[in-house]
């Protein structure tokens, strides 16, 4: 599985500073929800969603280490960006890590490459490139909602591109 | 009621677009208005409501209309006004309210479909 993280703005709360808890680095400090997203690295499907989390409170690193690093099998890996490299090289294959073999770092890339087109479909709804605007309690069915429709449009006729993987 | 079928939801589609009146055009031309429109293709969208159909999830009195007003709230994002005047169609604006009973429960809705969807199965 490859997982990333993806920040959805929502209204600003407080200063646009570091140490604020919603405070994104992807939106200049502005506040932001965050979400984990795994997608099968063989078939090209969603299957993982964890969220929301306070952007600024919680890295992707430690959204990692909070739910789904409990769900791997023993010596399972998932493949991930450099956020990821506290877990590297046990739970985790990043492209910086010492253990990861240079032959593999173009594969790598196309498999993170793939996962930023799955965030940049969920990017194409407006409710998530716009700060949210309604009760923020209602924005993790709103988040799914959205993972599910392009789940299903993966699976009718639309889908990610191929990639082979074979590590 | 009964499950409805792709070109239920292309005419329904067509109705909200304010375009009942007019000749259809060609298939890709219509799925692409629709995708722009709602977000997604009449193909997905009917699959989403089968999906929700089937584990009787559908919010009370929910009608496919309200799965559109749904999918253009969140493609589109408008203000209150913007939305409910695209969810009257060629009808006029419908009531605020009207459009929150529906669209919210059909997000919850939507959501409760991500353990059937979102599988587990990983490789």
């Amino acid at each position: 599985m490859s997982i990333d993280g993806i920040d959805v703005r929502i209204p600003q709360q407080g200063h646009a500073i570091a140490g604020n808890p919603f405070s994104s680095h992807k939106f200049a400090g502005k506040c932001a929800l965050r979400y984990e997203i795994g997608v099968d690295i063989l078939a090209g499907n969603v299957v993982w969603v964890e969220g929301p989390y306070a952007a600024g409170k919680y890295t992707d690193l430690t959204i990692f280490r909070t739910s789904l690093i409990h769900w791997l099998d023993p010596y399972e890996r998932v493949e991930a960006d450099d956020g990821y490299i506290g877990e590297a090289p046990q739970r985790v294959k990043c492209p910086s890590s010492a253990a990861n073999p240079t032959e593999n770092l173009a594969m790598q890339n196309r498999v993170r490459s793939r996962h930023e087109t799955l965030n940049g479909r969920l990017k194409n709804w407006e409710i998530l490139k716009q700060p949210f605007r309604h009760n923020i309690l209602d924005h993790g069915d709103v988040f799914r909602s959205i993972v599910i429709i392009t789940q299903l449009s993966i699976e009718n006729g639309d889908p990610l591109f191929q990639v082979d993987y074979n590590d | 009621m009964t499950e409805p079928t792709l070109d239920d939801i292309i005419i329904a589609g067509k109705n909200l677009q304010n375009k009942s009146g007019r000749a259809v055009g060609a298939t890709g031309t219509e799925e692409r208005a629709f995708r722009e429109f709602f977000g997604t293709s009449p193909l997905v969208a009917t699959v989403l409501w089968n999906k929700m159909a089937a584990r009787d999830i559908i919010p009370a009195e929910g009608e496919i209309n309200h799965l559109l007003w749904t999918l253009h709230f969140m493609k589109a994002y408008p203000k209150q006004g913007v939305a409910c005047s695209m969810a009257g169609g060629t009808n006029g604006a419908i009531d605020p309210k009207t459009h929150r009973k529906y669209m919210w429960p059909f997000i919850h809705a939507i959501a409760e479909l991500e353990p059937f969807v979102v599988s587990t199965i990983v490789t």
